[in-house]
């Protein structure tokens, strides 16, 4: 318990420490860095059999708050940054995108798929590669089913 | 013959559309939980 304890005091200090150090970084992607940075170590302390040492361990790795944002700050300066294609965060498009697909499917057979994959069409967070995989799985399925419901049509 | 080929598609069409939503999903699901690496001094 108080290890716990100690391990999340020591996380909340850590970003504390971060967001000061990046006061000077723009404040979306500010933000952006500290989240990552909290869910990273909120993985770490709730992971099975998580420890304060392995929580201070994690930090440790991370490193000092000033030597990230300045890694940040450089990759900024040299064009470096994520590419937008992934940023890796989920936002309201991929959440629509992935219930329609899924939910959907069941809900709002046909129409749903369909607008999950324009969403993730849309969606600047999955790559090229992740949206043709994710049609290619459903498009056979729809070209069927237009050809089974002009079968009757055909054979006239 | 189009009828009973319908329905199992009306089937498949779901199973194929959820395949795609845990893939999309878990696609970013995955570069979410693995931070960009920070370099130490």
């Amino acid at each position: 318990m108080s290890d716990e304890r100690t391990g999340d005091q020591a996380v909340a200090t850590y970003l504390s420490q971060l967001e000061r150090a990046g006061a000077g970084l723009p404040p979306d992607r500010r933000f952006e860095l500290v989240q990552q940075i909290r869910e990273h170590l909120e993985a770490v302390s709730s992971a099975p059999g998580a420890t304060e040492a392995g929580v201070l361990t994690a930090i440790d790795r991370l490193g000092d708050p000033t030597d990230i944002v300045a890694a940040e700050e450089h990759a900024a300066s040299a064009g470096t940054t994520e590419p937008p294609a992934t940023p890796g965060a989920w936002g309201p498009l991929e959440v629509v995108a992935v219930a329609l697909l899924t939910v959907g499917s069941f809900l709002l057979p046909v129409v749903g798929p369909t607008a999950g994959l324009v969403c993730a069409w849309f969606s600047r967070r999955w790559t090229q590669g992740e949206k043709t995989v994710a049609t290619v799985l459903v498009a056979p399925t729809f070209l069927l089913f237009g050809l089974v419901l002009a079968w009757p049509f055909l054979r006239l | 013959m189009a009828l009973p080929a319908l329905e199992l598609l009306l089937l498949v069409l779901p199973v194929m559309s959820v395949a795609a939503g845990i893939y999309l999903a878990v696609a970013l699901s995955r570069r979410r939980s693995s931070p960009t690496p920070r370099p130490r001094a």
